[in-house]
């Protein structure tokens, strides 16, 4: 009995330090969008709602996982005839895929301490209408009271998810090149 | 103000003016848009061709009812048969290019290969026609419907010239009053000076 417990404390000691413990993400004050140029202006758009699993241990980069899982639904980009796009065969599709996904495969700290952000990179797979691609998202984490920030953005090609299929596929009116934005305040649980 | 027997009321002078207009602006954007590269500036006069051709096509409707209702003044009696028949004939025509150049466009945005939701002036949205937007040929559709809209543009802008030049010939050697009559009341003075002391 006493050697169980003593056991068990140990295991727990272990496991709280050496590994990731899950978050709790404050979807109020988070947001993924994107940005992308459509005919040669730039737009800025926002997901509708997403969910994301975060399990990090900013001292342990390498031991955390983070997965998210957007809707792509009532996305908007501020204007009407894009947004009623969006959703069509051409571009999400998004009655066949109503969601994109995210998972990462490793996390590793690239930087620290200016001014109290640190710098991580996330490399993982990326999900879009059935598409997957590896994908490095660079992120930041910075203290913000109990939560933390979490900001990051990636480049991605659109081509390279059949985002924008026929007529669309060339840069005639879009542009390839989408950044995709992760705001986030998020904490580990306590 | 209703119309008397030997004029155009406000609403039918309104109407005609304001499609008059919009014709205009029609055949240019038509044909600058068809020349330029594929871009943000082609897009855009696509979009403005869109939603001025459907306002053509409502105005040119509701013109037509309001016609039905409020008959237009008759031609003056003076008037050689064959010029009767002539303006009778060319009303008619310009009538179904009115009606008929918006829904061949309609038909062309439906067969567009860029599934594009038409947007009028950014803000209503107009829905495309039955059929055309499922057919598995419709390039090919779009491409012919294509011509014939192009070839009813050129009708279109003849048509229109023949309206000008007739109602000028109407006004300057006629001197009748079949343009007056389809004036604002405040810009009939100024023309009659023009034309002179009969």
């Amino acid at each position: 009995m006493k050697r169980t417990l003593l056991l068990s404390i140990v295991l727990a000691a272990f496991s709280s330090s050496a590994e990731a413990k899950p978050w709790i993400v404050d979807y109020a004050h988070s947001h993924i969008g994107f940005n992308g140029t459509a005919n040669g202006s730039a737009f800025e758009g926002a997901f509708k709602s997403f969910t994301a699993a975060i399990d990090f241990d900013p001292d342990h980069p390498e031991t955390g996982k983070i997965s998210a899982v957007i809707a792509i639904n009532g996305a908007t980009s501020g204007d009407k005839q894009r947004d009623t796009m969006l959703p069509q065969a051409d571009w999400f599709n998004v009655a066949a895929f109503p969601e994109a996904q995210f998972v990462s495969i490793g996390i590793r700290k690239t930087g620290s301490d200016k001014i109290g952000i640190d710098d991580y990179e996330a490399v993982g797979t990326l999900t879009i209408k059935g598409f997957s691609h590896p994908v490095t998202l660079p992120f930041s984490l910075k203290r913000e009271g109990d939560y933390w920030r979490v900001r990051g953005n990636a480049v991605l090609r659109r081509d390279d998810f059949h985002v924008g299929e026929g007529d669309w596929n060339n840069e005639d009116y879009v542009k390839y090149a989408v950044t995709v934005t992760i705001d986030i305040a998020a904490k580990p649980a306590p | 103000m209703p119309a008397s027997e030997l004029s155009y009321g406000v609403v039918a002078k309104w109407m005609h003016w304001l499609i008059a207009l919009a014709i205009i602006a029609m055949l240019v954007i038509g044909w600058t848009m068809t020349d330029l590269p594929n871009g943000s500036q082609k897009f855009a006069l696509f979009q403005w061709h869109k939603s001025i051709g459907i306002t053509i096509l409502l105005l040119s409707v509701l013109r037509l009812v309001w016609r039905l209702v409020h008959p237009v003044p008759p031609l003056p009696p003076a008037m050689p048969g064959w010029e009767k028949f002539a303006a009778r004939a060319s009303h008619a025509l310009l009538y179904i290019l009115m009606i008929g150049m918006p829904l061949t466009g309609w038909a062309i945005v439906s067969t567009s290969p860029l599934n594009l939701p038409t947007m009028l002036y950014g803000l209503v949205r107009w829905p495309n026609l039955p059929v055309l937007p499922e057919l598995t040929n419709k390039k090919e559709v779009g491409h012919a419907l294509g011509d014939v809209h192009g070839f009813g543009a050129y009708i279109l802008a003849g048509l229109l010239a023949l309206h000008v030049v007739a109602a000028l010939k109407h006004h300057f050697m006629d001197r009748d009053d079949v343009l007056t009559r389809m004036m604002p009341q405040s810009m009939t003075g100024l023309l009659e000076r023009l034309r002179g002391l009969p």
